[in-house]
């Protein structure tokens, strides 16, 4: 179990400011695709998953509080829906995945896009219900699609990518 | 077992929270996250205006359609300005207008994030309440090119809606021959739309779509887009224009807000 001390609750608060400025600053402007990257998602289900840290949930669930808080997010109610999506990520780590595969990382991460994108939906929907114009759904159906290959893409960069500690080192 | 570790533990958390608050309470945490988006939002700019174009399939080079654009853009607003000189020319009430919009009062801000979804809806800029930034007021690129209005603002940063956005209806009027005026709002996060136009108002693709200075901030003239198609049923009674914006919010590092007019600022009674 990771020790929570105040100067890694620091470490992970300015970590995930950088995280989300990262994503609305440069990620976002990216043209084509390559823009709907879920950049601190990718990275929150990798801490989550495969480095068992507590910090990735929070991340997750931070960027959505972030997103609402700014004012940038184009579909409201951000807050809950990567809240949610911590969640699933946190329990689906714990409760189904094995934190040493890749399929696991993967597991988790197409779970956790998944309550993202249910949420999103429903929000959407409803949102949308006494608007006489419909909502892009085509664009919008497009743009999970993107961002699931590139969350699924990044977090197997990451998996490769980054080295992999012990479970014995893990717990130092 | 000791429970003393625990309580130290506590303590520290609970010292680290009053160190926080108190920080948060100094440094308010948007100023902070502005200037921290701000490397990040102009990296993105220059990805964003050199790679233009490699998505698109169209055979013209990146740097020819880029001319091209700011070609049409220069030609519209050369078009605007003839149009608007000849009414003053037969109006005096123009005239004045004239007076009262390049008397404007404004603020340049840099982009320092965009929204995260299907299209770009919202941006944030380094502007706030401090720099006499508002809601509701008009945001403008390219000397006069309406890119969207301010939604929400703090002391220190704004959010600015697009055109595009949904949210957002914004009051224009065409330069056809019958100066059509109407409600533009965002239709597919790309395109915006005029709608309940009466069919006996004639709408040409390519007219000028503008301001039509009816909002309160919003002052009259500011180009919007270009008419792109005109929809039309037999059974309605209406017709529905389909306008593309000039602002390409995705692709722009600083804005310029109306602020107001500059009699407003000099005004004893105000």
């Amino acid at each position: 179990m990771t020790i929570v001390t105040p100067a890694r609750v620091v470490l992970v608060f300015l970590g995930g400011l950088l995280a989300a400025c990262l994503e609305t600053g440069l990620v976002a402007a990216v043209p084509g695709p390559l823009r709907f990257l879920p950049f601190v998602l990718a990275v929150g289900v990798y801490l989550t998953q495969s480095r068992s840290l507590p910090a990735g949930p929070w991340l997750i669930a931070g960027f959505g509080l972030f997103l609402d808080g700014f004012g940038l997010a184009s579909v409201p109610f951000q807050t809950g829906a990567y809240a949610l999506a911590a969640v699933a990520a946190a329990v689906s780590s714990r409760e189904l995945f094995s934190n040493r595969s890749l399929s696991g990382l993967l597991g988790c991460g197409l779970l956790a896009w998944a309550t993202h994108a249910l949420v999103q939906t429903a929000v959407w929907f409803v949102a949308g219900l006494d608007d006489p114009m419909q909502p892009p759904w085509g664009d919008y159906a497009w743009w999970l699609v993107w961002r699931l290959a590139l969350l699924s893409l990044s977090l197997a960069v990451l998996y490769y990518a980054v080295p992999r500690r012990t479970r014995l080192s893990m717990q130092r | 077992m000791s429970t003393r570790p625990t309580s130290d533990r506590r303590k520290r958390n609970a010292a680290l929270l009053v160190v926080v608050l108190v920080l948060a309470a100094l440094f308010p945490l948007r100023r902070v996250v502005g200037h921290l988006q701000r490397p990040f939002a102009e990296a993105g700019t220059w990805i964003a205006q050199s790679t233009f174009g490699f998505f698109d399939p169209a055979s013209a080079s990146s740097a020819r359609v880029a001319a091209l654009e700011a070609q049409r853009a220069a030609l519209a607003r050369d078009a605007v300005e003839l149009l608007r000189l000849q009414e003053e020319n037969a109006d005096l009430r123009q005239r004045l207008s004239f007076v009262e919009r390049g008397g404007a009062r404004v603020v340049t801000a840099a982009v320092t994030g965009r929204s995260v979804g299907v299209h770009a809806y919202a941006f944030t800029i380094d502007r706030g309440t401090r720099d006499g930034v508002g809601v509701g007021m008009p945001v403008v690129v390219e000397n006069g090119v309406l890119a969207g209005k301010v939604t929400a603002v703090t002391a220190s940063t704004a959010t600015v809606s697009a055109l595009t956005d949904r949210g957002l209806p914004v009051a224009v009027s065409l330069l056809n021959g019958a100066r059509t005026i109407g409600v533009a709002q965002g239709l597919d996060g790309t395109l915006l739309a005029v709608g309940y136009v009466p069919k006996e108002e004639m709408i040409r693709v390519n007219d000028l779509v503008v301001t039509s200075g009816l909002e309160d901030a919003v002052p009259s003239g500011l180009l919007v887009g270009v008419v792109n198609a005109v929809e039309s049923r037999e059974t309605e009674p209406f017709q529905r224009a389909i306008v593309e914006p000039l602002a390409d919010v995705r692709r722009i590092s600083s804005v310029t807000v109306i602020l107001g007019r500059a009699a407003d600022a000099h005004d004893p009674a105000l």
